[in-house]
């Protein structure tokens, strides 16, 4: 792999040279204790140190809300929405991020089966990865996400002088090479930051486990007592799978123009934990009660990535850090390891 | 393609008229409703009204207070195919129904003194389903205007609006805000309430106040009060908070919750 090192004083050029691939979207403090992705106005208010931005940057690939199409009911006629998507920048994206981007390419970019508005943003964005220091809720060691091979077009890693690069595409490898200026070799003194910050950045995980058997603990304990009870606080908001990088369900709906002369399909992300999810044709529920809504999230989050070898969830912990009832999905996990099923 | 105008009336009972402004509001998109649409009974806007008609739809704004009002509405819904609670007083019976808890002389009473003379015989402010079948409920304090224009071109196409189910975080989130309970603690019942507004109130970083009503699908009112504990506010304070806009709301669920903590 390719290493290069931006210096501390070249750490807002490198930020406008960005901005020549794109319109450049970075982290942002949006309020006290919440970050997220927003537009870079000015690369003062980047922050390149944050937990865990409230939205992840599939926001950017699978719209939150959008129109599918449109049918003339006057003419019958069919048109999607013409888009014109520019090439942009994502800047400062965590491993786990990277990850869970991968997680939805393996879904939406599956061959021959390519969902078209993720598949064209896709293509356009451009990534720039940045090394994360975990919080309390931070599991993505857990679920080999903490590190990435690829999915990105640089990645920055701290060191003393400001950052070690790794390059990871052949577009990376071009804005290294047409902005050399920016750039220098590194020094033995830059891998051994690079060395001692991953090893804090390792030993600061609050976890350490395997979780490879967790999807079949939970099948085990489908009828565990423990799902009633912690479904209890739970709000049903959809916070939890909002915010998480690799849910993808939505629901779409109709709506006519005001004139009668269209009408519109739209699509909204939707939650497995609102109670019409399950609801299909005849009025039948599938996930009818709280505490089937509850739990199918976990076994959800935690099934198999046939094409990646993983599981959905890549341990970013935002489930857990943005769940207004403070209900932990890591705790709820180890607990339904640890309690006994049987009496003696 | 010619269409049969569908035949409309609006309704008030008591509330403030601000449903019916907002049908107003309306007012280019309105112009083309019209085409479609005969607004036989429109109290706000003309007096030309012809109440003796059958009607397609009739919205019906306010919440049921006064004998008249149940009337009124029993009118409404002989002559109507579809009738349709519009906006909070109608679907919850109102802010003017918070305190249903105590009977309406003792309410009286507590506001206007011991020396008060009421002639109008009026009661306890309640939702119109208390009083007639409803087939629609349009939430909001007042209903968002692309609420009401949802539901009349769906049903002049012949299909019909579905319902809001999801509750104000889901908008919420979509919008990127932060969010207030996590935040601030504060007590925010978007997580328990109808959405549709876009979180407004949220991404003005203020609290939702649950305007559009708790949800009707899914009661998770307990674990809101739970939730709402933990943040040290105090029982009364999560009671009043869910009934300033839902009276009737049954909140037994929500103290037995708080019992056990
Ligand atoms: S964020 Fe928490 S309270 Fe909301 S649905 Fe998820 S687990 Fe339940
Ligand atoms: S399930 Fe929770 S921890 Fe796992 S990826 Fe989703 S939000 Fe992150």
């Amino acid at each position: 792999m390719r290493y290069t090192k931006l210096r501390k004083e070249n750490f807002h050029e490198f930020l406008r040279v960005l901005e020549r691939y794109g319109k450049v979207y970075a982290p942002h403090r949006i309020s006290e204790k919440f970050y997220d992705f927003r537009e870079m106005r000015d690369p003062n208010d980047v922050v390149t140190e944050y937990p865990r931005t409230v939205m992840p940057p599939k926001k950017f690939f699978f719209e939150p809300l959008s129109e599918l199409f449109k049918v003339g009911l006057r003419d019958f006629s069919y048109s999607t929405p013409e888009e014109d998507i520019q090439p942009f920048v994502i800047f400062g994206v965590h491993a786990y991020d990277i990850k869970g981007l991968m997680i939805l390419d393996s879904v939406y970019m599956e061959p021959g089966l390519e969902e078209k508005q993720y598949a064209v943003r896709r293509q356009k964005a451009l990534i720039v990865g940045i090394s994360d220091m975990p919080d309390q809720y931070n599991f993505s060691n857990v679920r080999n996400a903490d590190w990435v091979d690829e999915g990105f077009d640089l990645f920055l890693h701290p060191i003393e002088e400001g950052w070690l690069i790794r390059v990871g595409s052949p577009t990376g490898h071009k804005i290294i090479d047409d902005n050399s200026q920016l750039f220098h070799g590194t020094t033995l003194k830059d891998i051994d930051d690079f060395k001692e910050h991953e090893k804090r950045r390792q030993l600061s995980f609050p976890m350490c486990m395997s979780l490879s058997d967790v999807r079949y603990v939970l099948e085990v304990n489908w009828n565990n007592p423990i799902w009633e009870e912690e479904a209890k606080r739970c709000l049903g908001c959809g916070n939890c799978t909002m915010t998480c990088p690799t849910c993808r369900c939505y629901e779409v709906w109709d709506e006519p123009d005001v004139e009668l002369s269209s009408a519109s399909r739209f699509r909204r992300w939707d939650s497995c934990q609102f109670h019409d999810h399950g609801l299909v044709a005849g009025g039948e529920n599938f996930r009818e009660h709280k505490v089937d809504r509850f739990r199918h999230r976990y076994n959800c989050k935690n099934s198999y990535v046939k094409a990646l070898h993983c599981d959905f969830c890549v341990g970013c912990g935002r489930c857990t850090a943005f769940c207004p009832a403070g209900i932990s999905y890591m705790g709820i996990i180890t607990h339904l390891m640890e309690a006994k099923v049987h009496e003696d | 393609m010619e269409r049969r105008k569908l035949k409309v009336g609006i309704w008030a009972l008591t509330g403030c008229y601000g449903c019916q402004l907002n049908f107003v509001n309306l007012e280019d998109d309105l112009l083309k409703i019209v085409q479609n649409v005969d607004l036989e009974v429109f109290y706000m806007a003309t007096r030309a009204n012809n109440e003796e008609t059958n009607f397609d739809v009739s919205f019906i704004e306010g919440s049921v207070t006064t004998p008249e009002d149940e009337e009124e509405a029993k009118k409404a819904r002989e002559r109507s195919k579809y009738v349709v609670a519009l906006g909070n007083c109608a679907v919850n019976g109102g802010v003017q129904g918070f305190n249903s808890t105590q009977d309406f002389e003792t309410n009286i009473r507590t506001v206007y003194g011991d020396d008060a003379h009421f002639h109008l015989p009026f009661g306890l402010s309640k939702p119109l389903d208390s009083v007639i079948k409803v087939d629609f409920y349009l939430y909001g304090c007042p209903p968002e205007k692309k609420d009401y224009i949802y539901f009349l071109t769906t049903l002049l196409l012949g299909t019909w609006p579905e319902d809001w189910t999801i509750p104000v975080c889901a908008e919420c989130r979509l919008k990127g805000n932060p969010c207030v309970i996590i935040e601030r603690g504060e007590p925010c019942v978007g997580p328990i309430t109808v959405a549709g507004c876009e979180a407004r109130c949220p991404s003005h970083n203020v609290a939702c106040i649950g305007c559009r009503g708790p949800l009707k699908v899914v009661d998770n009112s307990d674990a809101m009060a739970l939730t709402f504990k933990g943040k040290e506010l105090p029982t009364d304070r999560i009671l009043d908070r869910m009934r300033l806009f839902s009276a009737y709301k049954d909140l037994s669920k929500v103290e037995e919750a708080l019992r056990n903590v």
